[in-house]
């Protein structure tokens, strides 16, 4: 990013709006030119007039477009659900650091996610299907409220035919929900991993991100430093000046949002990570 | 101390710059306002200049980063939006400027350049700017307020980097001290009025400097000691809880350490035209820290205490930004009204381990 611009959000034309489940949708939005990121960063999307919200991108890297998927859930993204396709958004990034995943070839991959927190994993998750020789296994374990809150329903089966294996679960089922009913870390008892030999990325509500963290290692036995975590703060400039974002000293638009267990263990010592 | 170049100037003729400087660009220096304060303000006329104060009741910090920004500019023309960056940065000289503020402009540098994260490349524009734009000129201190402590904090009386040009009240001359190129672009503009100083000045100076040291008051701050147990992250949540019970949420912190520069966004107009500003914000304040939907990791006031005092007494910060975040200046003794200005501060985290030890030293025996 140029330096005089580090406030200047580029403008780019809404393609496409697709409602996902009640109060998400997902925004596609051009590239503009030279743009390039890696999973797991995010953007600062702008609707001039209401503000600046940080946004994951859930495209991966190599897709042609940007895919947001924004939930309603206050002032600026209410008046982001409000726009049509043919509207205008400006954008600044890609921010933050990226999910480190290079040195994990070979290895097996297992995702959890919670609620809205499968949309920054996707783009990770896209990126490894890509490339899907290089990774052995590869699981998704994702819980919502009710199944009607379980994101991207019609990508499930596109998964599976990469060979993703996929275990939903929800807090609470309804009449036609067959599946399994539960918070997300009741799946774990249904893998059969090896955990030497495998990295989990997992995003969701705090709690849930601190319940599976905690599980994953003392549960299942994954090393705390290949259990992969992005957090959330509230932003106000996406570049480490506003100072909102921090946690202990650690700035989560810069030096996260993605964070390794023992790094996030060691903020709990002094702050609230979760 | 490093090799510095060392000048000397009538008092008359620090005048007669001053004005020239002032005629030429922006001036801002010490003013008496009404009550008596001092605070730095643009000057068109050096006679209105003050020397009669020990410190501003405000840090000059509002003209790198002021209170209230307007940060980009939104339009509408025939229905096609255009946006522009704003980056007002004015030619500026500072004058009177005492070394404990210079150290938190210096502090504030670090951070706002992208230093403290080794990015550069996100060095704040609109900062920067101003701060290259900057001119400083620090009188150093020979009477310390009761309130100061800066000798604690390495943040003064004296410094040795961070300024333009210091000067030295010698009497008659001022001792200039020149810190950087633009402190020689100062002396090379108006040479006939700068004459060498001498060895004896320099030992005037350095006696000054010990002197000064003899007459601090009764606000040490114990950094070392604070600074290791806030870094072991044990200290008792009693502590925090009876400092958070007494805090006022002021947000007083955020208005007057040169070292404190949160600030929040706010987009003022309609889908049609207006502005995008930032404002100072506080970590004081529970707001700060909502998050979306409304759920709040620092709620509790105690919380956002052990947050604030993290941020400038932590080893991690200091190991980041090459020092701790307090510089001694003693402005929130001044105006603390719940009683949790930083050197209380720091004596109630010491002063609860020296219990605590001499409870284990109770059992012991
Ligand atoms: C790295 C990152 C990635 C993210 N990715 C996604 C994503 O992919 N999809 C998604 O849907 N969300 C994502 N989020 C969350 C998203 O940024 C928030 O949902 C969004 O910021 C909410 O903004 P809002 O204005 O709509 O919400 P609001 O809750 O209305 O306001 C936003 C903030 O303003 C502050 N605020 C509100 N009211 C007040 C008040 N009265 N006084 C003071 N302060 C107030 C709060 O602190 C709040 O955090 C991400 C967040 C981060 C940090
Ligand atoms: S914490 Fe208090 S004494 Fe220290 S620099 Fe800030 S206002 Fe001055
Ligand atoms: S969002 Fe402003 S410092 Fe991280």
């Amino acid at each position: 990013m140029k330096q005089e611009l580090l406030f200047l959000p580029t403008l780019v034309t809404i393609k496409e709006i697709k409602p996902e489940i009640p109060a998400v949708a997902t925004f596609r939005l051009p590239k503009p030119d030279g743009f390039s990121h890696k999973a797991g960063q995010f953007l600062e999307v702008s609707l001039f007039g209401k503000g600046e919200v940080p946004i994951s991108i859930s495209s991966p890297p190599s897709y042609e477009d940007l895919l947001l998927t924004i939930r309603n859930s206050g002032y600026v993204t209410g008046a982001i659900h409000k726009l049509k396709e043919g509207d205008v958004l400006g954008i600044r990034g890609p921010l933050g650091n990226t999910f480190p995943y290079e040195e994990y070839e070979g290895w097996d991959v297992i995702f959890v996610g919670g609620g809205i927190g499968l949309a920054p994993l996707r783009s990770l998750l896209w990126e490894m299907l890509y490339h899907r020789d290089k990774f052995g296994r590869i699981l998704l374990l994702y819980g919502a409220r009710s199944p009607a809150d379980l994101l991207y329903p019609w990508q499930y089966e596109e998964f599976e035919r990469n060979g993703v294996e996929i275990l939903l679960t929800v807090d609470r089922g309804d009449e036609k929900w067959t599946g399994n009913v539960g918070v997300v870390t009741t799946l774990f008892d249904k893998v059969k991993i090896e955990p030497e030999r495998t990295v989990a990325y997992v995003c969701g509500p705090p709690i849930m991100i601190r319940f599976a963290m905690r599980d994953l290692v003392e549960k299942i036995g994954i090393a705390p430093h290949n259990c992969i975590a992005t957090l959330e703060r509230h932003m106000k400039c996406g570049v480490g000046k506003c100072g909102h974002c921090v946690i202990a000293e650690k700035y989560v638009c810069i030096d996260g949002p993605v964070f390794r267990y023992p790094e996030i263990k060691m903020l709990e010592r002094y702050d609230d990570p979760w | 101390m490093p090799d510095l170049t060392y000048k000397k100037i009538g008092k008359e003729d620090l005048m007669k710059i001053l004005q020239e400087i002032a005629n030429e660009e922006e001036l801002i220096a010490p003013v008496e306002m009404f009550g008596g304060e001092a605070l730095f303000q643009p000057v068109k006329d050096v006679n209105d200049i003050t020397f009669n104060y020990v410190n501003t009741l405000f840090p000059p910090k509002q003209f790198l980063l002021p209170r209230f920004e307007k940060i980009l500019t939104y339009k509408k023309e025939d229905g096609k939006l255009k946006v522009e960056e704003i980056i007002e940065a004015p030619k500026r000289t500072i004058f009177g400027i005492r070394s404990c503020d210079v150290e938190g402009i210096r502090y504030s540098e670090f951070f706002y350049s992208g230093k403290m994260f080794q990015r550069e490349d996100l060095a704040d524009p609109h900062f920067m700017a101003r701060r290259n734009n900057l001119t400083i000129i620090s009188v150093a201190c020979l009477n310390p307020a009761p309130t100061c402590f800066c000798v604690c904090c390495d943040g003064g009386p004296f410094l040795e980097r961070g300024f333009d040009l210091q000067l030295t009240d010698l009497g008659e001359y001022w001792l200039c001290e020149v810190g950087s190129e633009k402190g020689t672009a100062i002396i090379e503009k108006f040479p006939s009025f700068f004459i060498d100083a001498e060895e004896k000045d320099i030992q005037k100076r350095k006696e000054l400097e010990d002197k000064v040291l003899e007459k601090f008051g009764p606000y040490p701050a114990f950094s070392g000691a604070t600074l290791r147990r806030i870094t072991e992250g044990n200290i008792p949540r009693e502590v925090w809880e009876s400092l958070g019970e007494r805090c006022i949420v002021c947000g007083g912190w955020q208005l007057l350490c040169p070292l404190c520069f949160c600030y929040t966004v706010v987009d003022i107009g309609d889908e049609n035209e207006g502005y995008r500003a930032r404002i100072w914000d506080s970590c004081h304040y529970e707001g700060y820290h909502r998050l979306a939907g409304g759920p709040n990791p620092r709620k509790g006031r105690d919380r956002r205490r052990e947050r604030c005092i993290f941020h400038k007494f932590s080893w991690q910060y200091v190991e980041r930004m090459g020092r701790h975040g307090c510089v001694g200046c003693g402005r929130c003794v001044i105006t603390c009204m719940g009683y949790v200005h930083m050197p209380q501060t720091v004596w109630e985290i010491r002063s609860a381990f020296r219990e605590e030890s001499y409870k284990k030293e109770a059992k012991v025996r």
